[in-house]
């Protein structure tokens, strides 16, 4: 028997014959490649004008200053790592594998914290615990305490990021405890182990890979974000690069700090491949459909119901019970609210615009994947996940330095920030094409042709109508986050065009709270909606891939 | 791995084609067409030419490469080498190349492939396109009367039963007026009682519509009972073609005898006119060298048992099968043989059988060696 290659493998695998013999048609691979060209541009600009800046790049680099901020950086990603495991591997086994009461509630409401912006947490606990905040408002009054401990730097980086990213982890934590065969522990019993041993021996084991690889997620989350940081003024590489390229001539520092950055997210996003790919290994097949064995809590109900109820507490009553003083505060001192409906005015047509065009780009980029599978549509739609391993800020940053080199009538106008949308989300809306165009059958289109319509005439009356759906949840989606995107917006908008991540960022670091609630309040909204779409989406993929 | 053919010796290659002295034209001629994916051959070396108004079923075990053939036909496959006509018109080979649309060739798939967000009468409209609006209508309802789904024109793919899915289906293959029709395991996806009241059918409609039809199936009874001739693929060859009579009775290859048919192979030896075998002689009809070792193919229908003997061969199983029972027997070789009978009698397990053999032809396959 011949062996085929790896390319037949795959193809019978997934059961599609690809007629990779036929080339795909201009129309899809040349606005494909300029999508590759685009996405590309900035990156590769960066690492040349870095490397152009020579000597001095490279003694920038060796400056005692960068080791001090590196070190700062994954200090915090390796403790917001560390908290988030702490809260969400305990939280996961609660609520997926115990008697807890009001479970189902539970299990919702300790989600929900995703739906805060790192900005708006950082917005939060400024206007809470700050000099001017709320708690010292209320204590200078009658106690006559002057001064808090301080909320500035790492232990308020700390506190915001991982009350607020620690459901990435216990979501990832909770479907590889919710998957989990049953059978497994039963035969650990069955073998002679009692409670407590199976549960480290087999359903901890079990775990590992799906906490480490949502262990990977929450410190990329915190080596790109940017919004927390710079609002808790800890200096890690995202607000230093912002600082430098605010307040200095030479951005060659921002540049080199830019560079180190994308390091550091590259070899996490590598790293998070790794333990995905092994993941799989470890998830067992479908199972045989059982509920998992359910613990009886006992006296111990009390500890958890007090822990489950503590953090959804901090992280999600005292952030809204907060923006809410704040909203009536204002409201009482009757703030004028145009610049609120302005704002919410530019961020949705900036959003719009970034949709329709992110999604146009998806598409060629998305049917090439899955159409005309081979090692050039796959390097296509890798390359088109480079927003993904991006931090916002460096994407920003290499923008505006290509963007005052070789396209300044482009530099801040609107056209630049929705370019930037596209290159920062891309691979949402290729995602979502992408899992919508894999739901048609090849044969549809292959009847199609037969029955006389080019190409062309193909996409426009099958291949669009039939993922018209996966299109609008594209759009969506890319619409509700570019919303909140915060870097990118803060960055390359146009002079006076401010929207509501940028209204919440000026009036926080003005210590206007009262002005910057009702904006963080509509972008805890609109971030919702994303999470919805987000979770319905991985919900098809999941059955897609079945 | 070796491959050895045994290459058939029999009347079969001096028996007239029936249809060839009718000179009809051909309607599509494959010429030495090869086809691989990645280093997998799927074809290799096919020929063949199918005429004008014909029915040509491929026949196969999976993976034969039958559907494949189709593909190419239809122009979602490009051949690696050789060259396919249609209507005498260069539309693959190195030369030239015509796309899916240009083809004029009409295909039903397996899953049948109806556009999910048209109605029937939309998905059948879908490829008269350069018609005019009241042609393009009126064609439609011909091709709805045609196939008989009259009245179910606003309805959607997935509000019909499977079977009118699958007239659905060769209506919008047929609407455009095709030269030739290519079908693809189009009855697999229904049941065993439907398929039997859908397929006289479906060839009905064919034959009306004037058009010349391949299909592609792995059912030998669909592929006798549909196609004017038959061709028999194995391992990406045309292992052969020709009617269905011709392909059951003269088998060309062994792998066509086994394929085809249930058959057993009995091992001989050749001596001047005879073949000599352990149940007895057959002629020579083809004039096989001396002291030639062949095996000669034994059909159920063509081994006779007569019981109440005291020795020879025994029967060790029954096979009921409604209206015959099929015996094993076994020969004081070891070898197994099997006969139908009649159902009317039974003849128990265990009794000594006398063995007659009555060949209207002799096949046989020399042996490897």
């Amino acid at each position: 028997m011949a062996i085929s290659s790896p390319q037949k493998r795959t193809d019978m695998k997934t059961g599609r014959r690809t007629p990779i013999s036929l080339g795909p048609p201009a129309f899809l691979w040349v606005p494909a490649l300029f999508v590759a060209v685009a996405m590309l541009l900035a990156p590769v600009y960066l690492v040349i004008r870095t490397a152009s800046a020579g000597q001095d790049a490279l003694s920038l680099f060796l400056r005692e200053r960068t080791a001090l901020v590196l070190v700062r950086t994954v200090a915090l990603a390796i403790s917001v790592t560390a908290a988030t495991s702490a809260i969400a591997i305990p939280l996961a086994w609660l609520t997926v594998r115990t008697d807890l009461p009001l479970r189902k509630l539970w299990s919702v409401l300790t989600i929900l914290p995703l739906v805060v912006p790192s900005y708006v947490g950082g917005f939060v606990l400024v206007a809470a615990f700050g000099p001017r905040g709320m708690l010292q408002h209320l204590l200078s009054g009658p106690f006559g305490i002057e001064r808090l401990p301080e909320i500035y730097g790492f232990p308020g980086a700390l506190l915001a990021l991982t009350l607020f990213s620690y459901p990435y982890m216990l979501l990832n934590v909770r479907a590889a405890l919710a998957g989990m065969d049953p059978a497994l522990e039963e035969a650990a019993r069955s073998l002679g182990r009692g409670p407590r041993s199976t549960f480290f021996h087999v359903t901890l084991q079990h775990l590992r890979p799906a906490a480490a690889s949502g262990a990977l997620l929450v410190a990329l989350y915190t080596l790109s974000d940017f919004g927390a940081v710079s609002l808790l003024q800890f200096d890690s590489f995202t607000r230093q690069i912002y600082v430098q390229y605010q307040g200095s001539f030479d951005r060659t520092l921002a540049a080199v700090f830019s560079l180190v950055l994308v390091a550091l997210t590259i070899s996490v996003l590598f790293a998070e491949g790794r333990v995905r790919g092994k993941l799989r290994y470890y998830r067992s097949g479908v199972g045989t459909g059982r509920p998992p064995m359910v613990v009886s809590l006992g006296r111990w109900k009390w500890p958890a119901l007090f822990f489950c109820g503590s953090i959804v507490l901090f992280s999600l009553f005292i952030p809204i019970a907060i923006l809410s003083y704040w909203l009536v505060q204002g409201l009482l001192a009757s703030i004028p609210l145009q610049a609120v409906w302005a704002a919410a005015l530019h961020s949705a047509l900036a959003s719009g615009l970034a949709a329709i065009v992110t999604v146009t780009m998806a598409l060629p980029v998305a049917i090439l994947a899955v159409r005309y599978s081979g090692r050039l549509s796959s390097l296509l739609e890798r390359i088109s996940y480079i927003g993904f391993a991006l931090p916002g800020i460096v994407i920003a940053l290499s923008l505006v330095f290509f963007g005052i080199r070789f396209a300044t009538p482009f530099y801040q106008t609107l056209g630049m920030l929705v370019f930037a949308y596209m290159v920062l989300f891309l691979p949402q809306a290729v995602g979502s094409v992408r899992s919508s165009v894999m739901q048609i059958s090849p044969r549809l289109e292959e009847a199609a042709r037969s029955l006389g319509h080019s190409p062309p005439s193909v996409l426009a009356r099958i291949t669009l109508p039939l993922i018209r759906n996966g299109l609008l949840g594209g759009a969506a989606l890319v619409f509700l986050t570019v919303m909140k995107e915060l870097p990118a917006t803060l960055v390359l908008s146009p002079i006076g065009f401010d929207t509501l991540a940028t209204e919440v960022w000026n009036a926080t670091t003005e210590g206007l709270f009262a002005q910057a609630a009702m904006p963080a309040l509509l972008l805890i909204a609109v971030s919702s909606g994303a999470i919805v779409l987000l979770l319905l989406q991985e919900k098809r993929a999941g059955r897609v891939e079945r | 791995m070796v491959n050895i053919k045994n290459r058939m010796i029999s009347e079969a290659s001096v028996t007239p084609h029936p249809d060839a002295s009718r000179s009809i034209e051909t309607l599509i001629s494959i010429k030495g067409v090869h086809k691989s994916f990645g280093s997998n051959t799927v074809i290799s070396n096919l020929s063949l030419e199918v005429r004008q108004g014909e029915f040509l079923s491929l026949l196969g075990p999976s993976g034969c490469g039958k559907t494949t053939i189709l593909r190419l036909i239809a122009g979602f496959e490009r051949p690696d080498a050789g060259e396919i006509y249609v209507s005498g018109q260069l539309v693959a080979g190195d030369a030239a190349w015509q796309p899916p649309e240009k083809r004029g060739v009409g295909m039903v798939f397996q899953d049948y492939a109806l556009f999910p967000h048209l109605t029937v009468a939309q998905n059948i409209a879908f490829g008269l396109h350069r018609f005019k609006s009241d042609a393009r209508q009126r064609r439609v309802q011909e091709v709805m009367d045609l196939v008989g789904l009259s009245g179910l024109g606003n309805r959607y793919p997935y509000e019909l039963s499977g079977g009118q899915q699958q007239r659905v289906a060769l209506a919008r293959a047929l609407a455009p007026g095709p030269q030739l029709v290519l079908l693809d395991e189009p009855f697999s996806n229904l049941d065993t009682d439907l398929r039997a009241q859908i397929r006289p059918e479906v060839e009905r409609i064919l034959r009306e519509a004037k058009t010349t039809a391949i299909f592609v199936t792995h059912d030998q009874e669909e592929a006798m009972d549909m196609g004017d001739r038959v061709g028999i693929l194995y391992k990406g060859c045309l292992e052969q073609l020709g009617t269905p009579e011709e392909v059951y009775h003269w088998p060309a290859t062994r792998f066509v005898a086994d394929f085809v048919g249930q058959a057993d192979f009995l091992s001989g030896k050749v001596a001047a006119d005879t073949i000599s075998t352990e149940i007895g002689d057959f002629v020579n009809v083809r004039n096989l060298p001396s002291g030639c070792m062949v095996e000669i193919m034994l059909r159920p229908d063509d081994v006779q048992l007569f019981p109440d003997t005291e020795e020879g061969p025994h029967i060790i199983a029954r096979q009921f099968r409604g209206s015959e029972n099929l015996y094993t027997v076994l020969l004081p070789s070891g070898k197994q043989i099997h006969s139908s009978q009649s159902s009317t009698e039974i003849i128990p397990i265990g009794t000594r059988v006398k063995i007659k053999v009555e060949l209207n032809h002799v096949v046989a396959f020399t042996l490897a060696g």
